[in-house]
């Protein structure tokens, strides 16, 4: 609590203006809202960037942890009151401020912003063995939001932040097992699973549209751009198995069809033989093991209810088998699969059956 | 239309497995056929207003449906059964927002005032509560009661206008911003800016000679400018956007009617404030560029991406909001379209001159958000979701870049977000079907849809063969149970909608809820902005509807903007003049 009479005694408060007619969506401030934004609009207007104000916004953002205008300020008091710098020992305490203000399951953009903003200051002021044990308790940290909510998108997206800003090799290597350990937990959880793709590219981007110039498949693969060879085959298994624990489980199957796509694609672009071959080798490997395991699933269904078509499964099929564009024999394949979707998967029987014309038209 | 799809599979118990589970047993019983009920139950329904009255009076669709102007057909079989829509509640709802002040709960919404605005006027126009009201018969003899009844409501709702503008222009604020020299001096926009600020200054510091500022720095001083959450709140791209579209809105109800019309007066100070600010909303959104191949160290030179406010987080929201307001204002135009449009000898004069919201540096930004599932993350690598899926792609079809995207791919994974059971859209894979989803997933299907038939169209131009069941303007997903799900399970019988049963309404779940039935209502368009609709026949171009049909209808909104297609069509029509005088 501040006596603001004391503290301010030679501020005159601003109240918030609201416009020349009654206004629309206004809110029933509470008097200590009131009186606390009064005397914030008056400092702000005078730019005072002192203690007092440092004590002001922090009451303020109790009131309010999603007034993106009071976080800018104080970021500017911090850095004021710092000598033109933020010192450790303030970010330390303002990381915990972001805390206590988050509660468990923090999900507000302003809170994991000013994470971002002050930890930015710390990382590039620490040297390189100081900034990876910084970067190590960040993570931590995350880790323990997402104890309480495996699928916080700001957490998973800020685990990222951290992890591509220090580009260290453990850092990138221990994220992989990260990931592992949360899909472990869940299986389901499609976070976890996104995490481990950008943990295995190393946070880079494939996407072939922004590749602007070409370069090789096998440049691509140096850079860690797209998986290589081996690593493509491993991730590919480690889908398949994730999926055989599952097969009902949408995430191992895209991740799979994701490891698959890029190296085809990639070929593909290049139009080299011998990448085109290996691609090729590697796919209809998996659409083999793919259809074996849909057998078993028919054999020995796992479902009490009989054999219940598992869409995810034929859905990966026909995405792989469509590939094949001069071969009629797999087409049709995928243009039967088509259409048993059409009639399992009756919410998207439009979708089916578009994909359906589509292959039909390849015929 | 009562029954029910499968429920979802699994294998192996998870903690989602075991949520999905428990959500799907909250929705269930709101799919219990009607038919089955017992009078009492039915009557219940019915006195809540999701049933219609046992004994349908003539007249009860015109209560609903102002602007209804065809009579019922005699062979409009009724149906007792039909859900309805809660229309009256929720404008009761959404109307009480607006107008009385809300309780001290709402700080948290503090710095979110021209979203509440948003939300809540984008749900009364999809409602129709602006539509076809008469100008006060001020003078007509007729004296009925119920004409001046009818007329202080179209005062009252005029009223409600011009406090939406007071308020939205109370919340604008301008920031001192750096913009490169050669930036300004290369763009038009920015140099007509800089040039009437310029004047204004040697206007305001009394006839000093000439001065020519900053000549030898490399950056020139611009006061730019935004529309903040609050007032004296700090510019930032969401309320800019929230608020761009709410004065659209009014404007275009405004000046759509004559100038005797109580709407007609706040329609006119929306539009003088937007385009009064304009080209500073520019400068603002320039500013906040970030060079994304610096941020994201990828392999993709020359990116571009946007923070929502200086010193504020980057994301793909971040572009949507700035282009989707710019669009509206006309500041994408290409440069021959401002030196028409200007004034100013200068722009005249220059013969370099880009738009620097419009490169394709920008597009490639946001190709590099798509992910390995088909969706598009917050940045690179985030994981695909529905919010930020429809950012994307509404954003890369503001720039005409859809194409530089994997299409299939994205195709695919918005279809597999809608859930077979409940009907409605997660955000995620493997998440839970929310209500606000019906938008973000499903006006991105319109978006992808309607820019994949504007390609057949171009292409059957040229070709042969014309598949014509491949032209057809029906929507991808389901609409049938979209509906199912938003008309049985998102709507509170207080008035306003939620995310799911289990939770409490609000105006954002309101907003997008009733913007997700509108685009599972009506047909895609072809063209965007679609122009080959009339739109104020309400009953053109309908999907298959869920429940009393004729009584369900919402507006039509642009799949791409989410404001109604009528009021882009307004916005589109205006010639901003950026003059020096005014
Ligand atoms: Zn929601």
């Amino acid at each position: 609590m501040i006596d603001f009479q004391t503290v301010f005694s030679d501020i005159t408060p601003v109240p918030q203006n609201e416009g020349k007619e009654p206004p629309v969506c206004s809110i029933a401030y509470a008097p200590e809202f009131i009186e606390a934004y009064d005397y914030l609009r008056a400092l702000l207007r005078k730019d005072e960037r002192s203690n007092r104000a440092l004590d002001l916004t922090t009451l303020c953002l109790k009131l309010n942890p999603a007034n993106y205008t009071v976080w800018h300020y104080r970021r500017m008091i911090l850095v004021e009151l710092g000598g033109g710098g933020i010192d450790d020992a303030a970010i330390t305490k303002d990381l915990d401020f972001a805390d206590d203000l988050g509660g468990t399951n923090p999900k507000n953009y302003q809170l994991w912003y000013h994470r971002r903003a002050l930890l930015e200051i710390r990382f590039k002021n620490a040297t390189e063995e100081n900034g990876i044990d910084a970067a190590k308790k960040e993570l931590k940290y995350v880790d323990r939001i997402l104890e309480d909510d495996s699928k916080n998108y700001h957490a998973w997206s800020h685990r990222q932040w951290i992890i591509r800003t220090m580009n260290n090799s453990d850092l990138w290597k221990s994220e992989i097992e990260y990931s592992h350990t949360k899909i472990k937990d869940d299986p389901r959880n499609n976070s976890a699973w996104s995490q481990r793709w950008f943990a295995t590219h190393r946070g880079q981007v494939a996407s072939f549209a922004g590749l602007g110039t070409f370069i090789s498949c096998d440049e691509l693969r140096k850079k860690g751009v797209i998986l290589s060879s081996e690593l493509a085959d491993e991730e590919a298994h480690y889908a398949l198995c994730g999926a055989e624990i599952d097969p009902y489980n949408e995430s191992p199957w895209r991740y799979l069809i994701g490891v698959l796509m890029e190296q085809w694609r990639c070929a593909q672009r290049e139009n080299n033989s011998h990448e085109i071959s290996k691609a090729v080798e590697l796919i209809t490997n998996n659409i083999s093991n793919i259809k074996e395991l849909k057998h078993s699933l028919k054999d020995n269904p796992p479902l009490k209810e009989g054999a219940a078509p598992c869409v995810s499964l034929m859905s990966a099929l026909v995405d792989l088998l469509e590939l094949f564009v001069e071969n009629e024999e797999l087409l049709k394949e995928a243009s039967n699969l088509c259409k048993e979707l059409a009639e399992v998967d009756t919410v998207r029987r439009k979708y089916w059956r578009k994909r359906d014309a589509n292959v039909m038209n390849i015929i | 239309m009562n029954n029910t799809t499968p429920r979802s599979q699994h294998v192996h118990t998870t903690a989602t497995t075991i949520a999905q589970s428990e959500t799907e047993d909250e929705v269930s019983p709101f799919f219990i056929d009607l038919s089955t009920l017992n009078e009492d139950s039915l009557d219940h329904l019915r006195s809540v207003g999701l049933l219609p009255p046992a004994k349908l009076p003539d007249d009860d669709y015109d209560d609903a449906n102002d602007n209804n102007e065809t009579p019922r057909r005699s062979n409009d079989h009724f149906n007792p059964l039909a859900i309805r829509l809660l229309r009256s509640a929720h404008t009761a709802y959404l109307v009480n927002a607006l107008s009385d002040p809300l309780s001290r709960g709402f700080v948290s919404l503090d710095a979110s005032h021209p979203w509440m605005v948003y939300w809540c006027l984008h749900s009364l126009d999809l409602l129709g509560y602006f539509d076809d009201d008469d100008e006060p018969s001020s003078g007509s003899t007729s004296g009925l009661m119920s004409d001046v009844l009818a007329d202080v409501e179209v005062l009252q709702k005029g009223q409600l206008l011009s406090r939406i503008v007071s308020t939205l222009g109370a919340c604008w604020t301008e920031v001192a911003v750096d913009i490169l020299r050669d930036e300004v001096m290369g763009d038009a926009r920015l140099r007509l800016l800089h040039h009437q600020q310029l004047e204004q200054q040697s206007a305001a510091t009394d006839n000093t000679t000439c001065t020519v500022p900053q000549q030898d720095s490399s950056y020139t001083a611009i006061q730019a400018g935004g529309f903040g959450g609050g007032p004296q709140q700090m510019p930032h791209c969401a309320p800019t956007y929230a608020a761009v579209l709410s004065l659209s809105i009014v404007a275009s109800l405004g000046l759509s009617k004559s100038n005797t019309h109580p709407y007609y007066k706040a329609g006119r100070e929306a539009l003088n404030l937007l385009s009064d600010k304009r080209l500073q909303m520019y400068a603002f959104f320039v500013s906040l560029r970030v060079d994304a191949s610096q941020l994201y160290e990828t392999n993709i030179v020359d990116s571009t991406a946007f923070r929502m406010q200086h010193d504020g987080e980057v994301d793909v929201r971040a572009t949507y909001c700035l282009l989707a307001p710019a669009h509206l204002l006309g500041l994408l135009l290409d440069d021959d379209n401002v030196y028409q449009h200007g004034t100013n000898d200068d722009a005249n004069t220059c013969t370099n001159s880009t738009n620097l919201l419009t490169t394709s540096s920008i597009s490639r930004h946001i190709a590099s958000c798509q992910t390995f599932e088909g969706g598009f993350g917050a940045e690179p690598h985030n994981e695909a979701h529905g919010g930020y899926t429809f950012c994307a792609l509404a954003a890369l079809r503001i720039l005409n870049a859809v194409h530089t995207t994997d299409v299939q791919a994205l195709r695919g994974w918005l279809a597999r977000r809608q859930l077979g059971y409940e009907g409605g859209f997660c955000g995620r894979t493997n998440k839970l079907v929310d209500g606000c989803y019906s938008f973000w997933q499903g006006g991105a299907v319109a978006v992808l849809d309607g820019w994949l038939l504007e390609q057949k169209h171009t292409d059957s131009d040229s070709m042969e063969t014309v598949d014509t069941d491949e032209q057809s303007n029906e929507i991808l997903f389901d609409e049938l149970l979209l509906q199912r799900y938003i008309l049985l399970c998102a709507q509170d019988v207080k008035g306003g909608l939620r995310d799911k049963p289990s939770k409490q309404r609000d105006f954002y779940h309101s907003c997008y809820n009733l913007s997700g039935l509108s685009v599972a209502q009506h047909k895609v368009c072809h063209t965007w902005p679609c122009r080959d609709v009339d739109a104020s026949k309400r009953n053109d171009g309908l999907n298959e509807m869920f429940g009393d049909a004729k009584f369900n209808v919402v507006g039509r909104t642009d799949p791409v903007i989410n404001i109604r297609v009528e009021r882009v069509q307004f916005m589109l029509g205006q010639q901003f003049h950026d003059s020096d005088s005014d």
